[in-house]
């Protein structure tokens, strides 16, 4: 059984050659299928290759079929070893699967990043990301005041 | 290199270009301008990414963590974890703090939300008529209420003045309940109530005057179709019914059978005084897609009291 194939064009210019069935695991992506305008490939102006990349990888790992079974722990495994990235892949990969409409992607990278947020001060999430601290001292008082509640 | 001196080294850089341009006139030079955007394409600042996309992030984190810690990181997160999209959904029993004021952190979540609250859930401890009514009051759009009532600070009848403010509820879910509730007068308030759970495993307190002593002795004797009664009469469009360690009998079975037509889950774990046999268990396996029968295992369950 041949399975029909699209093209998918990253900002740089590099092009893709992957199985409808496993791209329309996007749903911007199906909806663009179905309203047939995919001959010449699709445009993804938002994504560039090095992350396209890794999209299509997991795109085709979660093309589960009879051919193709996999238990959940597996794939929960698997996920594990996908998303040891580099924050700035994180980053780029959180901006693709929501672009991309990849609704499980979505939520494996959105999950990543909260665990690496979770049980963290401000100041060590903070140096985890890399993030300034850009409160007043004046804000940073206001911010003490407000949370009262909490009994430090 | 550490992300710390990183950012010294580069900002060092930075300035040293900068001080060039102070004296030439506060025109940047072509070569800083380079050089600053290299820097920037470096590292990607998560304070960038759209408030949407971090806001789907922070919603992941329990209370502690979004209240205590990142609502405190810098400005963007601040202003993030007080928009109202952060507070659609509120589930308390993730906050396991003990160095709460957890009513005054319950009221200031609840006025973040702005009136868009559609489902929270509050642990029993903290909840009293005057809290629910707090909740309600200011959220009249709430599709999803759980309620844990143990503590003696919660009424029937403050329950009922607080639910008959939000008559859009699709799920309420009532755990460890000492008192008796008043179903119909709820379901009359709540026409669109299609998830009902209430479950009288495992309360704490012992039988007194003050609740209605009957709920609390699940092993004895006593039948009660009251609850059943009540749903059968007031909750037309229930989809799932969850009636655990209750007391009715196969009278109240029926009769919600009858009363709730479009009925597909049904779960009576430790309703010992249904007889699921014969003609009543014939009528369930055919209307009902999902039974939880009586004798099921309630490992399941999440809430198991002492």
């Amino acid at each position: 059984m041949s399975s029909k194939m699209i093209v998918l064009m990253s900002s740089d210019g590099q092009s893709f050659e992957v199985e409808e069935a496993v791209a329309i695991q996007s749903q911007t992506i199906a909806h663009m299928v179905e309203d047939d305008c995919v001959a010449d490939g699709i445009p993804l102006a938002n994504v560039e290759s090095k992350i396209l990349v890794k999209v299509i990888e997991y795109c085709k790992k979660y093309h589960v079929d009879e051919a193709n079974p996999i238990s959940e722990e597996d794939l929960n495994k698997w996920d594990e070893k996908f998303m040891d990235l580099e924050q700035s892949t994180i980053f780029e990969l959180i901006l693709a699967a929501n672009y991309l409409n990849i609704k499980s992607l979505f939520d494996l990278t959105c999950q990543t990043v909260a665990d690496m947020i979770k049980g963290k001060t401000p100041e060590e999430i903070r140096s985890t990301f890399n993030i300034e601290n850009d409160f007043t001292p004046e804000e940073e008082e206001a911010v003490r005041k407000e949370n009262q509640w909490a009994f430090e | 290199m550490t992300a710390s001196s990183k950012m010294t080294s580069s900002t060092t850089l930075l300035s040293l270009f900068m001080k060039e341009d102070e004296e030439g006139r506060n025109k940047k030079t072509t070569t800083s301008t380079t050089l600053e955007s290299l820097l920037m394409k470096e590292r990607r600042n998560w304070v960038d990414l759209p408030p949407e996309l971090t806001t789907s992030i922070l919603l992941r984190l329990s209370l502690t963590d979004i209240l205590d810690n990142a609502q405190k990181v810098c400005k963007e997160w601040r202003r993030i974890c007080k928009d109202p999209s952060m507070w659609r959904k509120i589930n308390t029993r993730d906050c396991l703090m003990y160095n709460f004021d957890f009513v005054s952190m319950c009221r200031h979540i609840v006025d973040l939300s702005q009136g868009g609250l559609l489902e929270i859930n509050v642990d029993e401890h903290f909840l009293s008529d005057s809290l629910l009514s707090y909740i309600t009051d200011r959220s009249r759009n709430l599709r999803s209420l759980g309620l844990g009532m143990c503590f003696p600070r919660v009424t029937k009848l403050g329950v009922v003045n607080a639910i008959a403010k939000i008559p859009l509820l699709e799920t309420l879910e009532v755990t460890h309940s000492c008192i008796k509730l008043d179903l119909k007068a709820i379901g009359h308030a709540c026409p669109q109530l299609k998830t009902l759970k209430l479950n009288s495993l495992g309360r704490l307190w012992p039988a007194s005057d003050k609740y209605d002593s009957n709920v609390l002795d699940d092993m004895g004797p006593l039948e009660c179709d009251d609850d059943a009664l009540a749903i059968a009469e007031s909750m037309p469009k229930l989809h799932h019914l969850q009636l655990m360690a209750n007391r009715l009998t196969n009278t109240g079975l029926n009769a919600i059978l009858d009363g709730c037509p479009h009925l597909e889950h049904l779960d009576v774990r430790k309703c010992f005084r249904i007889s699921l046999v014969g003609n009543l268990e014939k009528r369930c396996l055919e209307m009902i897609k999902e039974l939880r029968r009586p004798g099921d295992s309630t490992a399941d369950y999440p809430y198991n009291g002492v």
